[in-house]
């Protein structure tokens, strides 16, 4: 027997105070109502003098006791919720149910008693999926127990292992889909890791069976090696016809920020020609609007370059027609009819130049039409003065104290530089670049010749993003919110200045500073694990999706993971965040990009390593496990004998 | 009067039950009561003959004129009956109002009885807290002491055991003129009564038995675990009163009762079962139909 309540600590400890109070009480002297008599001497010729106080009358109040006693017992006990051990022909059943983009497709079995054929009666995957799980929580054997995993992005265990069918159904019906594609190894793994070690070890998928082949036999072919494996296809009711937005990309041009351009991809995934509008919202306006037709497995790819407006949110949206004679489109999913793209607005970075005069620079910087540029003597310099910009360039100069922003250090001596020197390399060759380093994209430092160089000494988290034979020349930071180069070496003693890579090393720094990835503004795919940007000190972001969910994280470097379960627009909030603290999006975009999703692949059979999933069974009839019931229905009868013994004066 | 037991109504009453007993006696109980003494009165009883030394006043000459025989003419002596009502004054006569209505019936009988002339006693039953009897009162004749006989009932309290054969012994020791005897109790005692009335019987008093019974101590509304004290002695008693415990108290209580009637009936000793429930004017009016014990 085992006890799936309160622990056996637990009502244990009730069971000994529960009873000892009971004892207690028992044996306190009778509080008894007083009753002046006129001849106490007739009394006592009927009953007795010392009755009351007799051994044979205490001992047939020990039957009130232990009535009492086992009342207490067995409510106690059915506190616990005790109940029989499974039979050795008990399964131990997890029911993985598929809550995928895909689940959302309208080809769902309908309801009994509805009309499959009515528009009215469409019912999702999902809602087949649901009714399907019920049956089999309904179907499990007396000897049966189950978990409820729900098969998602996060495939995380619904339900405990038991046989309550009630808590069973609640975990299923709570069930519902994500705009995502699900991690099917996960939810496999999680199930057998659930069922290990357990008695006739089962595994029912709920799905469509969207999944390449690959996919299959490396979720389930591990699984079926310690469980049976069923499958029960949902779906399949009617065709499925689709089309979907594949991809959805914005960018800002390198050169001119405020315009941008817009990628589209739609695709078809029907059998059927489909004729669509596409469209592109900015804001909720239309900015762009296109009439497609999509053959069947017809990829479109569409541009839109030079694109302007001052709004943040973009969606495009892909608007099936309905077939002639049809009253709806036969666009089954309509997750993947929208997507969504952030374009960040754009502000001028104000950069703060301290020099004695440097035309390489001074020109490189006012070339740049998205940098808004004061240049400063380094007598000028103070701290507040670097406090009123974005970032500080500062050529051959080593301020007293660290500016309070981003800053740019040319050629640094002396004790001031923000990485300690460890001497000069003379002729230095560039032999190792940090190439996953923003600062290194699209950058050849190779045949660069320098006269002389510093050589840098990093701390933890310093990035080496040159160096010439392991001796750091040029130094990256971001630590406190705060980011930080340095160059090893002025550049009037190199010929970097003359080269392409001095432009586009001073554009990436000055975008690293910025918090900007080089000016693509992508949304991010739903599904899969995202680092968010945070603000300078924050130490939490709270992203609220669609849906109107709130997901809290913490930041950790600057970034807080995340993963959007839903597709839309993120709006996404700081704690702790510092004034000016960065360019930190405060709103982004998820987007279902999933071909596979869209495509609503549907398979009746699920084959792995060449054998055939079966159907899921009904489970045997046994012996009821629960025995609260039982218990309580005792107690309620003892409760009766009890009253009754009262009353009539046998027990007291 | 101020009383609470002797109401402007209960006066009111005790004339209605005097003129009552007046039409009773006139008609039914002249004649029972054939054991009167013959002496100096006023009424003609009967002849006898001359003996030397008879008051000659007494000689009937109208039938020595027509007989030549010497009679003697005998008269009717007019002697006072003496009325003792023996009120049981315990502390188990405070219960379910058995002394009021024992005093009220002893009120009404005394009123009857100082009307028609008889002498009339209260003599309280029970001890008193030194265990001494009470005090008495002395015999009354006569309307007129009506008023002392109820300020004297109405003074009694209940308290105190009752021990009937004690009181009763010092009553009979103390009286020497026989007389009625009216024993107002609730007899409750195991083995008193029978003996009580026995030393009454044996001192020639006449006794009539009021047994002032109630219905509530007859069949008591008690269940389950109680402190029983008794009301006389302070007796603690922690019992549990089932149905089947209860029905042989009742059945003790009746054979009580039952016992007492039988006694009384054996004995030729007038039995009365005073419920008080019954109005007392109606217990006292079927005394005097049926009992005939006042003269």
């Amino acid at each position: 027997m085992t006890f799936a309540g309160a622990s056996v600590g637990l009502f244990g400890t009730a069971l000994a105070v529960g009873g000892a109070a009971i004892v207690t009480l028992y044996l306190l002297k009778l509080k008894r109502r007083r009753f002046e008599v006129p001849f106490v001497a007739l009394w006592d010729r009927v009953l007795g003098a010392s009755e009351a106080r007799s051994l044979w009358r205490k001992l047939r109040r020990l039957l009130s006791l232990l009535i009492q006693l086992a009342i207490f017992a067995m409510v106690v006990v059915s506190l616990g919720d005790p109940r029989l051990r499974a039979g050795a022909d008990g399964r131990t059943v997890a029911l993985v149910v598929d809550q995928s983009a895909s689940m959302q497709a309208e080809d769902g079995a309908a309801l009994p008693g509805e009309v499959a054929a009515t528009v009215s009666a469409k019912r999702t995957r999902l809602e087949e999926a649901k009714r399907a799980a019920a049956e089999l929580v309904r179907g499990l054997g007396d000897d049966d127990e189950a978990i409820v995993i729900g098969l998602d992005a996060r495939p995380t265990p619904r339900t405990g292992l038991g046989a309550d069918a009630r808590e069973l159904l609640s975990a299923i019906d709570a069930l519902e889909t994500v705009d995502a594609p699900a991690d099917l190894d996960g939810a496999m793994r999680a199930a057998a890791d659930a069922l290990r070690g357990r008695s006739n070890p089962t595994i029912v998928l709920i799905s469509d069976g969207g999944y390449d082949d690959a996919a299959l036999a490396r979720a389930i072919a591990p699984a079926m090696k310690g469980a049976d494996v069923r499958y029960r296809p949902v779906g399949g009711a009617r065709p499925v016809e689709n089309a979907a937005i594949t991809a959805f990309a914005v960018r800002r041009y390198r050169a001119n920020q405020t315009a941008y351009e817009v990628l589209v991809e739609a695709r078809s995934f029907a059998q059927k020609p489909i004729a669509a509008r596409l469209e592109l919202v900015q804001e909720g306006e239309v900015v762009e609007v296109e009439r497609l037709t999509l053959a069947p497995g017809q990829t479109v790819t569409r541009r839109y370059p030079n694109l302007a407006g001052e709004g943040t949110r973009l969606e495009a949206r892909l608007v099936a027609d309905a077939p002639a004679g049809a009253k709806a489109a036969l666009d089954a999913l309509p997750v993947d009819d929208r997507a969504y793209a952030v374009l960040p607005p754009r502000k001028k970075l104000r950069v703060l130049l301290v020099t004695k005069g440097n035309l390489f620079l001074e020109g490189a910087l006012l070339l740049d039409e998205n940098l808004a540029v004061d240049k400063v003597a380094p007598g000028g310099y103070d701290a507040a003065l670097a406090a009123k910009h974005d970032a500080v360039v500062l050529d051959g100069f080593v301020p007293p104290a660290a500016p309070p922003v981003h800053a740019l250090y040319v050629d640094p001596r002396g004790d001031g530089s923000p990485f300690p020197l460890r001497g000069e390399i003379k002729d230095p060759l560039v032999t190792e670049l940090a190439a996953e380093h923003p600062l290194a994209r699209w950058l050849a430092l190779k045949d660069l010749n320098i006269t002389r160089a510093s050589r840098f000494q990093l701390g933890p988290g310093d990035v080496a993003v040159a160096s010439s034979l392991r001796q750091p020349i040029i130094a990256a930071r971001d630590r406190d919110g705060r980011k930080v180069v340095a160059l090893g070496f002025d550049l009037r003693q190199s010929d970097l200045p003359l080269r392409v890579a001095f432009p586009i090393l001073l554009v990436n720094t000055l975008e690293w500073f910025a918090g900007s990835d080089g000016g693509l503004v992508a949304s991010f795919p739903t599904g899969r694990p995202i680092r968010l940007m945070a603000p300078a000190g924050a130490t939490e972001l709270a992203v609220r999706d669609a849906a109107g969910v709130t997901v809290r994280a913490p930041v950790i470097e600057g970034r807080a993971p995340y993963l959007a379960e839903r597709a839309g627009f993120l709006d996404v909030s700081a704690t702790g965040a510092r004034t000016g603290g960065g360019n930190a999006p405060s709103l982004v975009a998820a987007n279902l990009t999933s071909p596979d999703e869209a495509r609503a692949l549907l398979r009746p059979t699920l084959v792995v390593d060449g054998k055939t999933l079966a159907a899921p069974e009904r489970g045997a009839l046994g012996v009821p496990r629960a025995l609260w019931p039982l218990l309580i229905f005792a107690a309620l009868a003892l409760l009766l004998v009890e009253w009754w013994t009262y009353n009539r004066r046998v027990t007291v | 009067m101020s009383s609470v037991r002797f109401s402007q109504e209960f006066l009111t009453k005790l004339e209605y039950l005097y003129v009552v007993s007046r039409k009773v006696f006139a008609g039914k109980m002249r004649g029972e009561r054939r054991t009167k003494k013959v002496g100096a009165g006023v009424e003609f009883a009967d002849h006898r003959n001359y003996t030397a030394g008879d008051d000659l006043r007494y000689l009937d000459w109208a039938v020595y004129g027509r007989l030549e025989r010497l009679l003697i003419r005998l008269f009717e002596e007019e002697e006072d009956l003496h009325i003792y009502l023996l009120v049981d004054g315990s502390a188990s006569m405070r219960q379910n109002g058995k002394l009021d209505y024992a005093v009220t019936v002893a009120a009404a009988l005394a009123y009857i009885g100082l009307a028609k002339l008889d002498r009339v006693s209260v003599v309280p039953l029970g001890l008193d807290v030194d265990g001494r009897a009470r005090p008495r009162l002395p015999p009354s004749r006569g309307r007129g002491n009506i008023w002392k006989v109820l300020g004297f009932l109405e003074a009694l309290e209940g308290s105190g055991p009752t021990a009937l054969v004690k009181s009763i012994e010092g009553f009979v020791h103390a009286t020497k003129r026989r007389g009625l005897a009216v024993v107002l109790s609730d007899f409750y005692d195991l083995d008193g009564p029978a003996a009580a009335l026995d030393l009454l019987r044996f001192h020639r008093f006449e006794p009539t038995v009021l047994q002032i019974w109630s219905a509530k101590e007859a069949r008591p509304d008690l269940r389950g675990d109680v402190e029983l004290v008794d009301a006389e002695t302070g007796e603690r008693r922690d019992v549990t009163i089932t149905e089947r415990a209860l029905a042989a108290y009742m059945r003790a209580h009746a054979a009580l009762t039952n016992d007492l009637a039988a006694y009384c009936a054996s004995h030729g000793v007038g039995y009365f079962k005073a419920d008080t429930n019954v109005p007392f004017d109606e217990l006292l009016l079927r005394m005097l139909r049926e009992g005939g014990f006042l003269s």
